[in-house]
């Protein structure tokens, strides 16, 4: 911001109560969370499946079991990680497609801040 | 033992790569040419006029690096399908990176006028202590971390140059591997030289270039390998014949290599930590508006996709093309002899070009990470602040030239262990800027000392982690899981089985949130800036702290 030459104020809002916060805050906020449960989704899917199918114990006498596949894949990997990998693409795409809203980001004041830096040099 | 395949070394795939190399080089001419003089040159050199497109975000925002290409096939090579519950979290990943801090990092930066982390955080909490901490850890560790980058450059264009070649090119010099030294060379002046000369745009372009050139490679290299093994299932089965049932079960071959635990921290760790990488970070400051972020979101689930699911399908398959490099301790060569192997010469070239764009894009944004933090946070703010728009174009220059050459210098003969270095610095970086910049983004009670604590805390977890890792690495101590330690190299400490990343990010949180706590709460007025509604032209935090504040309530 510019200070006119002999100025010492400016001025801006402080809200009171100060919990009006900001739309780019608050969508943000909220779609935080959003993407905290794909990640748990996510996460606990790939370990919980992959972790239930995809440890192959050996039998009593020894062997190994052979290992179920699915068109050359093991069927953990199928059910483990395609499976969630295709229902995170989709929540993705309605997470960034639907879910999350457009917001006006402010104008830039890296020119302001460039301004402060030298005024404050000159003026200690 | 099978016999091992010896990658052919044909001038036309050299030539490719030279191509390559050239193409970059003049994305770098370009990018100088279109630069907007009239922005400011440091907001033009370092954050691109805060004009990143959609395309240009997700494509540089997608954490490939030489170890994407290189360190990951090794790992499928050598411990089969449980490699891909390893990776994984990348499908969850661009959503988390981009989507939950990316619109509050974006508002924070133009709002404060910043454009470098420590920018960032140095307006956001009004703590010149915490940018010069967050600038000195971006120093050291990124420039430790870009030794290896390096030294992988130089390697693969070692591992194509034409035999004969090298020796016309250095003389012999006792101790020196000659290809090495070419690479290094050929790799430096290229990668130094586009990065000095266009800066952060032709960073981004030619990453996005690069970027391109890897989807294509991965995606020409994947039938061709299926083709090679003769279909999954076949390659499966012979890399279960070769390395054991663990080729295609958890926890993997040979090794108890992801336990569900570790399964687990690496979802924290790519798809959590990667939020507090600090390339990505100054990304969520540079993009145009918010809806380039959905729209980059979107890109880039469909970029990884592209790229990590090909990568553990030709890799499982390579197990059966090219057998006995396990035994022969040379998986990490895997990516390029499967591409000498399959491919004709340009082809190859071509496909080889992936890793080499990966590495140099992760150089070229490291780079200029560390010349910001040179010419912003130090030059211009503690000893040049009048400097003009002239003298600090000549400072950046002169600042990513010269740690180029510092870099170039450090890895003409680079320490074996330095792979662990670099998950160790990526680790200790996330560790230090993640919870601070959610902090900054989210919660208005969060103070400086907060922050200071949650860096030092997250750092220090890190540290103590990788310490215990490397004594015991000392005593001979192999930790069991994960992947094996290399000779002379050591493992990080899994405490109860989980990656350090997790327990440093549990610290890092619970220090930042106490000490935020206990401490005097942050000026109102600053916090009022950043947080609540304000009109166009509210001042930025730095001009309130020259002139006393007028609040209109």
């Amino acid at each position: 911001m510019r200070i006119p030459s002999g100025s010492t104020k400016v001025t801006f809002q402080v809200m009171h109560p100060p919990s009006q916060d900001d739309p780019v805050l608050r969508n943000s906020r909220r779609e935080a969370w959003v993407i905290l449960l794909i990640w748990c989704f996510a996460t606990f899917a790939c370990c919980g499946i992959s972790g239930y199918l995809g440890f192959q114990p050996a039998s009593k006498d020894g062997s190994i079991p052979p290992i179920p596949m699915i068109g050359g894949i093991p069927s953990w990997f199928v059910w483990g990680v395609f499976l969630p990998w295709g229902c995170c693409f989709v929540l993705t795409w309605w997470f960034a497609g639907l879910f999350m809203t457009e917001d006006d980001l402010g104008s830039d004041h890296a020119g302001e801040l460039e301004s402060d830096i030298r005024e404050e040099a000159t003026h200690g | 033992m099978d016999e091992i395949y010896i990658p052919e070394r044909h001038p036309a795939t050299f030539l490719v790569l030279v191509l390559f190399t050239m193409v970059s080089l003049g994305l770098g001419v370009v990018a100088n040419m279109v630069v907007n003089r009239k922005s400011g040159f440091l907001k033009q050199y370092f954050l691109g006029n805060r004009s990143l497109g959609a395309v240009a975000v997700a494509l540089t925002a997608a954490v490939m690096s030489g170890g994407t290409f290189m360190g990951v096939p090794s790992y499928i090579y050598t411990y089969g399908w449980s490699v891909g519950l390893w990776i994984c979290a990348y499908m969850v990943a661009p959503v988390t990176i981009l989507g939950i801090m990316g619109k509050r990092i974006g508002q924070i930066a133009r709002r404060t006028g910043a454009i470098t982390l420590p920018d960032l955080y140095r307006e956001r909490f009004g703590s010149p202590a915490l940018a010069l901490s967050a600038s000195m850890l971006i120093m050291v560790f990124l420039t430790v971390n870009l030794i290896p980058q390096f030294k992988a450059g130089a390697l693969i264009i070692k591992t194509v140059l034409p035999e004969g070649w090298v020796a016309a090119a250095v003389p012999g010099g006792a101790g020196w591997d000659q290809g090495y030294l070419v690479g290094l060379l050929l790799f430096t002046t290229t990668v130094v030289a586009y990065t000095t000369y266009g800066g952060f745009l032709a960073a981004i372009w030619t990453d996005v270039f690069q970027s391109v050139i890897m989807a294509i490679g991965v995606l020409i290299l994947l039938p061709l390998a299926l083709q090679a093994s003769g279909g999954l299932e076949a390659a499966t089965t012979r890399g279960v014949e070769a390395a054991g049932p663990g080729f295609a079960t958890l926890p993997g071959a040979g090794r108890d290599f992801l336990p569900l635990s570790l399964a687990f921290s690496f979802f924290v760790m790519w798809a959590v930590m990667g939020m507090g990488q600090p390339s990505t970070l100054v990304r969520l400051m540079a993009f145009r508006n918010s809806r380039t972020l959905r729209y980059s979101i979107l890109y880039l689930t469909i970029y990884n996709a592209i790229i990590y699911i090909p990568l553990i399908i030709i890799f499982v398959a390579a197990r059966s093309i090219l057998p006995g490099l396990a035994e022969a301790r040379l998986t990490d060569e895997v990516m390029p002899r499967l591409c000498t192997k399959l491919a004709n010469p340009y082809v190859a070239g071509l496909i080889l070009a992936a890793p080499y764009g990966a590495v140099m894009s992760t150089v070229s944004g490291f780079l200029l990470l560390v010349a910001s933090g040179l010419v912003r946070d130090f030059y211009q703010r503690f000893f040049r602040p009048l400097a003009n728009d002239r003298e600090l174009a000549k400072a950046s220059y002169a600042a990513t030239a010269l740690v180029g050459v510092i870099v170039t210098i450090a890895a003409l003969k680079p320490p074996e262990y330095l792979q662990l270095v670099i998950i160790f610095s990526g680790t200790g970086m996330a560790a230090a800027f993640l919870v601070p910049a959610l902090m900054a983004c989210f919660w208005r009670r969060a103070t400086a000392v907060g922050a200071l604590a949650s860096m030092a805390t997250g750092v220090g977890t890190t540290i103590a982690l990788y310490a215990t890792g490397l004594m015991m690495g000392l005593k001979g101590i192999d930790p069991g899981i994960g992947p094996v330690p290399k000779p002379p190299a050591f493992g990080p400490y899994y405490l109860l089985g989980f990656d350090p990343c997790v327990w440093a990010l549990i610290a890092s949180a619970v220090a930042g949130i106490l000490v935020s706590l206990v401490t005097t709460p942050p000026d109102a007025e600053r916090i009022a800036l950043l947080f609540d509604p304000q009109p166009d032209n509210a001042p930025a935090p730095a001009t309130l702290a020259l002139h006393p504040a007028h609040a209109n309530a």
